[in-house]
């Protein structure tokens, strides 16, 4: 038995820390209120500021959750009690029945005979389900369940209505299942609960509720979902029309002490978000009402910027009235830059509501004995230096609980929360699942097909009988038949009984998607010891049956292709082993401010032997230089002493005053040089390198007189120097906020802090702002202790650097107050220039060292903005701290913590495991052109012209790039080999041709979105026949002209949206093949518009059925005797 | 710099301690703007957020807008942070007041106040005029439980001197023992409070109360809010002890207790309209409508933006002595309470009453305006309208 960790909420901060958590080794129970782990994320349309397609970039870590042997996940449950019990907390859990087992295939033959209609509440109630449902299309768990509240057969009803249980296939509902009480025990818990949205009826004034096309937020992140109830379309809810004009309002129940006072921080960039998406959907006239605008992130400036350039109007004001008037709404408020009310007619009325704590917060509180703050979120203090702690020790929480949080933040809490709970386990467990290989894949080819009813989705269109027939005469294929559901457990084991006993080895199966259910497969396959990388699945459903409905006949036909491509490529699979990477289990953590020492005091508690290197004689960095913590009123020295202990006291291996003169080496195995002539090897580094402070030059400079920088400030405060004067003005965003440089997060609160003390010290004060960013916990709620002392805040023009605007001139300071309109001039007897911070350009030599990446200010890329803020795009590195981006104290420790967790996972094990799609070299062939280290995205490969190449499979993530790039054939990229595709393209082309279109796609977004557009039924002729690989880089120029000399009408490659691609970007090669094989097609007089090259994201469903239709349009143009002279002219005729 | 305000740190310590920091917690949302019904007749009126803007910085502020402002306090009601607005607007023009820059009729105004105790036209010695034949007591000459204080503009004008003949109809009726101070009484002094002549409404005050106090009333009831606002809010200040009660608020007392039994039922449909000193000053919304609720046969028909919504009728702040054109505040209220299709419309305040009976006659609306007395006497007394 290993130590388990309870983490409570299955929204993106309970996922991200499960994984952490799991990742390291450590059993997580995951208790999830809804039938569904996803929580806000999943029902969003995109994130700000990537315009990331937000379910695609979350449903993997749902399913990794689904499969993780180290996590048991519990839907439909609440914990009910908790006691604690020496070391361990003892927790009971009450999981409600879903009444389907897991058995279920996810047919949806249940929701078609289910005769109860109601209100389907992940899209808000603008659309319907029906009691026995999923609730989204990436549901996980994946089985349906049934709401028994609205259930015919709501006990005590004896089954009145079995409608549901009749035309159930694998026999899965059960409604007898009853309530459970799980009993665990547990050494920490993670509370993850997120978070509400304000119900705007609370404020009669906007008329929410009183007319349909006023929405709250969320209502509207429905609409942009293209699986949501309007199909993606923006239309207005009363009439199905477009809407013109749209207003959004900001602040709603935010910053509004008769609401709540607090400022719910993502509010600002969701709304740019859905401002700048409602643009691109054609609406031209789209405003924004906002009072700040609170682009604190990185990024996120960029983005602000983005939105005006594509035209949303920012009106700076706070909207008095919403007025629901005939079919319009009219809007009245003060338009501040002009200083005059507006009264304008909108069709929508979008109200940014805020976040509110989750209903039952209170409940759960009392249950696990934590306190709430003011607000009602869980308060948090400060533990061994960690800001994440609840008030009840091995208690901590994440994300939205604490209050509002953006997903990259929730992201990097939970790793922090994962690393705080880690540090209370002490066994770990992996679990191992050995099996044996008594099937030989070589010799003579055996396959075995097997095809999926999958009730009437799959029999009730394709003749399936016909297919097994006909499977049975392709060569090599020793086995075929049909099978109800494949997947359900009773016909897996069948399926593996049959494998044994034929000695099939290959297996077919043509059934639904690789994506979801490929694993059930290999799983049979391992069972019956065949080797699990010889399984092939056909998704003859959701790219066959249910998209071509209406074509039975084409529909078989097709589904027969598949079948034979499908073989085809089976025979052509070899077995493959999960690579296994050796590592060496010590971390170095560069630099010992408090992200350094976070990360390195977690990691040497969870027993790692950690290093810890710092430049200065002493650690603390740039915190050693404050006097009290903004927001939050922690004194510096008190905090830096408490980390300090912690540090020396977990037993991290402190090095002082020497720096990192080198480093070479990669994931699990680096080699680093001190100037200290110190040696270390380490499986893993975080780079908390800090930041520095910025040093203003120019018009506006410190003179050590009476100018002075923030900085200076904090150090009288420190030293309780004198501040003579009686008028000070502060000048905020120096050296912030304009070109590249974004936001420095935390200077509106430290410098807001600063001016309460010296109005507390007697002083006039005021402050000359851009927007003011109090976005942090407690921050607002400084701003308005600050006004309610009496200090003045002016704003300025946040268009341009405060030296443009701002004057000293004998004492007094000029400026425009755009809030009056006009110019003012205030006396100072001291000015203090708030500045932020910009990059730490000491560690240039270590990023060359390392490969790591900068962003466009210049500090260390992330891996993802998202869901990656604390991972390189180099394996085995992390970030913490400043480093990064701009962070105040709280966020810099949770990030230093979050990476901890990382590292965690990665030094648990001594190897590490890699899925096998590491390519092969074949030397060979090799010229050692570089072609291929010149593409990879991940620096996997690396050589020297006409010497030598070496991949380095620790770093390479499997997406082929490098197999499409090289020119000789020398890279073989395991399970999406050269011949392998080439194989499935032969045996699709076989039988006519020219009525076919060859359709790449990547396994991670249009893959997807093809899958999606069959769960949604979309319909579109069956001409296509889909190659999947996993990513669309890997398609070479080889593979299309060998489509087109077999005489394929048109080729199609197409992936994620650039931004979108799993593998950085890689798929910006595609673009550039697929171009120069148009070019070659023109060169030799062949169309190039049968080449298409389409992006397509896992949501966007209706994309896909459009572009299969337009495909098939042109086919049907393209003439016969073209498709004969493009085949003689690319030389295929001849054989 | 021609255009540069300099900000005046004196000025801003100033306005603080007039206003008792009313502006500190202001984030220029401009919410009080986008609110502000005069900015629904014209855009350009007004802008209060400005007005406290220039508050926070210690500049100054002599726009003639200022004297535009009814201080109604709908701005107030709708500020996230509850700012008293008109608060600053007072200072403000207290301001001006002390440097004399006051709208010449102000000026006129304060003179006849201070020469004839009236705000409105007419003597002193006409003040009791409207009581003949009514039998009522005189308090400055013998002593009464209760004084009505009747107010200038109800003195002075035939239409308003109904309601007050209905109330004294209504108190007698209940045996309240009560008289009126005729022509010893004098204006409450709202017009002087509202110009900001402070030094001034001291004295008044101060004589005020002498006169209240000799009558040995326990009780001082009013028919105007704007009176009973002057008296519970602004005289305490000065001295005043007695309680003081806006006649609605009795009235309730009365029935509650039963003193009053209506039985002549009326069969008609009221919209009640609240004035902005008894409603958003003293917050009395309920005592109208539960008046009104025991007047047998008579229906509620709620208009829009009712009780801490509700739209001024324009007259407050000292507004209703100037000669302010074009489209009227009272036109927009008459037209929300038409459209309930309700006969009457019920307006508890002399200056809601007489601006609403011009709008009425000017929109050409089939409106009865009606002070709640009035129909609480129809009922008592079933006079036909």
């Amino acid at each position: 038995m290993s130590d388990e960790v309870l983490v409570i909420g299955g929204g993106i901060a309970g996922i991200q820390c499960s994984l952490d958590l799991a990742n390291a080794g450590v059993k997580v129970v995951l208790v999830e209120k809804t039938p569904t782990i996803g929580g806000k994320m999943a029902i969003l349309d995109k994130n700000f500021p990537t315009l990331d397609c937000s379910i695609c970039i979350e449903a993997p870590k749902m399913s990794e959750v689904g499969k993780h042997p180290n996590i048991e996940l519990l839907t439909l449950a609440e914990v009910v009690s908790v006691e604690k019990n020496g070391e361990d907390y003892l927790v009971e859990i009450y999981q409600k029945p879903r009444y389907v087992t897991s058995e279920c295939s996810r047919c949806g033959l249940c929701v078609d005979a289910c005769p109860v209609l109601l209100k389907n509440e992940f899209d808000y109630g603008m659309a319907a389900r029906k009691a026995i449902y999923t609730p989204i299309p990436q549901s996980e768990p994946g089985a349906y369940v049934i709401d028994i509240e609205n259930c015919l057969n709501k006990p005590p009803n004896y089954l009145p209505c079995d409608r549901c249980i009749q035309v159930c296939g694998p026999k899965c509902i059960d409604f007898f299942m009853k309530p459970k009480i799980i009993k665990k025990k547990v050494k920490a818990i993670i509370v993850a609960a997120g978070f509400e949205v304000f119900d705007a009826t609370g404020i009669p004034d906007y008329s929410y509720g009183l007319h349909p096309d006023i929405l709250s937020s969320m209502e509207y992140e429905r609409l942009l979902q293209s699986t949501g109830p309007s199909g993606g379309e923006i239309i207005k809810p009363s009439n199905g029309h477009h809407p013109e004009n749209i207003l959004f309002v900001l602040c709603v129940g935010s910053r509004d002490p008769r609401y709540n006072k607090y400022c719910s921080r993502f509010c600002c960039m969701y709304t740019i978000k859905q401002a700048v998406q409602t643009v691109e959907h054609g609406i031209k006239n789209v405003d924004i009402l906002y009072m700040d605008i609170r682009a604190y992130g990185k990024g996120f400036d960029g983005f602000y910027k983005r939105a005006k350039d594509e035209g949303v109007r920012f009106i700076k004001g706070r909207a008095a009235r919403v007025i629901p008037y005939e079919n319009k709404l009219k809007v009245r408020y003060e338009n501040i830059a002009e200083g005059r009310i507006e009264e304008r007619e909108y069709d929508m009325v979008v109200l940014a509501a805020a976040a509110e704590p989750p209903a039952g917060l209170v409940e759960l509180a009392k249950t696990l004995g934590i306190e709430l703050d003011e607000d009602g979120f869980i308060k948090t203090r400060p533990w061994r230096g960690k800001m994440i702690a609840t008030t009840r020790e091995g208690i901590f929480v994440c994300g939205s609980a604490s209050g509002p949080k953006d997903i990259a933040d929730s992201v990097t809490e939970a790793g922090a929360a994962a690393s705080a709970a880690l540090e209370y386990v002490k066994k770990k467990t992996w679990p191992k699942r050995e099996f044996e290989e008594t099937i030989p894949a070589e010799g003579e080819h055996r396959v075995g097909v097997f095809i999926c009813h999958c009730g009437s989705n799959i029999a009730g269109v394709a003749d399936v009988k016909w297919l097994a027939q006909e499977s049975a005469k392709i060569p090599g294929v020793v086995h075929s038949e049909d099978l109800r559901f494949a997947c359900a457990g009773v016909y897996t084991k069948y399926i593996e009984q049959v494998i044994r006993e034929k000695n099939i080895n290959r297996l077919v199966v043509a059934a639904c998607s690789p994506r979801t259910h490929l694993p059930v497969f290999m799983d049979a396959a391992i069972r019956a010891g065949l080797n699990p990388y010889l399984v092939e699945l056909t998704n003859i459903r959701n790219l066959d049956t249910w998209v071509h409905a209406n074509y039975p006949k084409e529909a078989t036909e097709k589904a027969l292709d598949m079948i034979r491509m499908s073989v085809a490529k089976a025979k052509l699979l070899k077995p493959l082993y999960v690579v296994k990477l050796p590592v060496t289990r010590r971390a170095l953590v560069i630099g010992g401010g408090v992200a350094g020492m976070a990360a390195a005091a977690s990691l040497a508690r969870q027993g790692f032997e950690t290093y810890l290197v710092e430049k200065e004689n002493q650690l603390g960095g740039l915190v050693r230089h404050l006097d009290v913590i903004a927001p939050e009123g922690i004194r510096a020295d008190e905090l830096l002493n408490e980390m300090e202990r912690e540090v020396y006291s977990s037993g991290v291996k402190v090095i002082l005053g020497a720096k990192v003169e080198s480093v070479g080496g990669y994931i699990g195995n680096f080699v680093v040089n001190l100037s200290s002539g110190e040696k270390l090897e380490v499986g893993a580094i975080i780079m908390a390198t800090g930041a520095k402070v910025y040093h203003p030059e120019g018009a506006l400079q410190a003179n050590g007189g009476n100018i002075i920088t923030s900085l200076d400030l904090e150090q009288i405060f420190k030293n309780n120097g004198n501040l003579d004067g009686r008028n000070v003005v502060f000048i905020s965003c120096v050296g912030s906020r304009y070109d590249s440089k974004g936001c420095s997060r935390f200077c509106c609160q430290v410098m807001i802090k600063q001016a309460i003390r010296l109005k507390e010290l007697g002083k006039n004060v005021f402050v000359l702002y851009k927007d003011i960013r109090t976005y942090s916990r407690k921050a607002e709620e400084l701003y308005e202790k600050a006004r309610a002392l009496g200090v003045r805040f002016v704003k300025y023009d946040s268009e341009r650097k405060p030296e443009e605007v701002v004057r000293i001139e004998n004492g007094t300071v000029y400026v425009k107050d755009e809030l009056l309109g006009e110019e003012i001039g205030i006396p100072a007897d001291l000015v203090v220039l708030n500045v932020g911070l910009v990059p730490n350009d000491e560690i240039n030599p270590i990023i060359e060292q390392l490969k790591l990446s900068r962003d466009e200010a210049g500090f260390l890329l992330e891996l993802h903005p998202k869901l990656g803020p604390v991972e390189s795009m180099v394996g085995g590195v992390f970030l913490a701290g400043t480093s990064q981006n701009p962070k105040d104290v709280r966020e810099a420790i949770s990030q230093g913590l979050a990476a901890a967790a990382k590292a965690a996972a990665l030094l648990a094990k001594d190897t590490i495991d890699k899925e096998p799609l590491i390519p092969r070299i074949n030397y060979d062939k090799c010229t050692y052109c570089q072609r291929c280290t010149q593409v990879c995205t991940f620096s996997a490969l690396r050589g020297e012209l006409k010497k030598s190449l070496e991949i380095i499979s620790a770093l390479c993530q499997g997406c082929g790039n490098c197999s499409a790039e090289c020119m000789v054939g020398a890279i073989e990229a395991p399970g999406f080999t050269d011949e392998q595709i080439i194989t499935q393209i032969d045996a699709a082309l076989e039988d006519r041709p020219n009525e076919k279109a060859i359709v790449f796609t990547c396994n991670w977004c249009s893959y997807a979105g093809a899958d999606q557009a069959g769960i949604e039924k979309l319909q579109y002729p069956p001409s296509s026949r889909v190659i999947r690989t996993m990513c669309s880089a890997r398609i070479s120029q080889k593979f299309i002209l060998r489509a087109f000399e077999k005489g394929a009408a048109v080729v199609a490659v197409t992936g994620c949206w650039p931004q979108d691609c799993h593998y950085n970007y890689a798929n910006l090669n595609t673009e550039r093949r697929v171009k120069q094989v148009k070019k070659i097609l023109e060169a030799r007089g062949i169309n190039p518009e049968r080449l298409i090259l389409h992006w397509n994201s896992a949501a966007e469903s209706k994309r896909w059925a459009a572009k299969m239709r337009e495909i098939d349009e042109l086919i049907k143009k393209i003439p016969k005797e073209e498709i004969v002279q493009t085949v003689q002219k690319l030389g295929g005729g001849k054989k | 710099m021609i255009n540069t305000k300099i900000v005046d740190i004196e000025l801003m310590e100033k306005l603080a301690e007039l206003t008792s920091r009313a502006a500190d917690y202001c984030y220029q949302c401009g919410t009080c703007t986008g609110s502000c019904p005069l900015n629904l007749l014209n855009p350009e009126s007004i802008n209060p957020r400005r007005i406290v803007r220039s508050a926070q910085l210690g500049l100054v502020y002599d726009d003639g807008n200022l004297w535009h402002c009814s201080t109604c306090g709908l701005c107030e009601a709708k500020c996230p942070w509850s700012i008293k607005i008109p608060d600053v607007v007072r200072a403000y023009r207290q301001i001006s007041s002390e440097k004399r820059k006051i709208p010449q009729k102000f000026e006129e105004i304060l003179w006849m106040v201070y020469e004839d105790g009236t705000a409105f036209p007419g003597s002193s010695m006409e003040r009791a005029a409207w009581t003949e034949g009514l039998n009522i007591r005189d308090a400055s000459k013998q002593k009464v439980q209760v004084l009505l204080y009747v107010g200038c503009a109800v003195s002075f004008d035939k239409r308003l001197q109904k309601v007050a003949a209905s109330l004294a109809k209504v108190l007698s009726t209940a045996g309240v023992d009560f008289g009126v101070l005729g022509r010893q009484e004098r204006c409450c002094g709202d017009v002087v409070y509202n110009i900001g002549e402070d030094a001034f409404l001291e004295e008044l005050a101060s004589q005020n109360i002498e006169r209240f106090n000799k009558t040995g009333a326990e009780a001082i009831i009013t028919i105007s809010p704007h009176s009973a606002h002057m008296f519970k809010k602004v005289y305490p200040r000065y001295g005043l002890k007695i309680p003081a009660y806006h006649y609605v608020e009795f009235l309730n007392d009365l029935i509650e207790k039963g003193k009053i039994r209506m039985s002549k039922p009326l069969d008609h449909e009221v919209t009640v309209h609240d004035p902005c000193y008894l409603g958003r000053y003293l917050k009395l919304y309920e005592e109208p409508r539960k008046i009104l609720s025991s007047i047998p046969g008579t229906k509620i028909i709620e208009m829009n933006d009712i009780k801490e919504n509700a739209i001024c009728c324009g007259s407050g702040g000292g507004r209703h002595f100037l000669d302010i054109h074009g489209e009227r505040l009272s036109h927009y209220r008459v037209a929300q309470a038409a459209q309930t299709g309700a006969k009457t419309l019920v307006a508890p305040c002399p200056f809601c009453i007489q601006n609403f009976e011009d709008s009425v006659k000017t929109k050409k609306l089939g409106l009865y305006v009606r002070d709640v007395v009035e129909l609480v006497d129809q009922s008592l007394n079933g006079e036909v309208r």
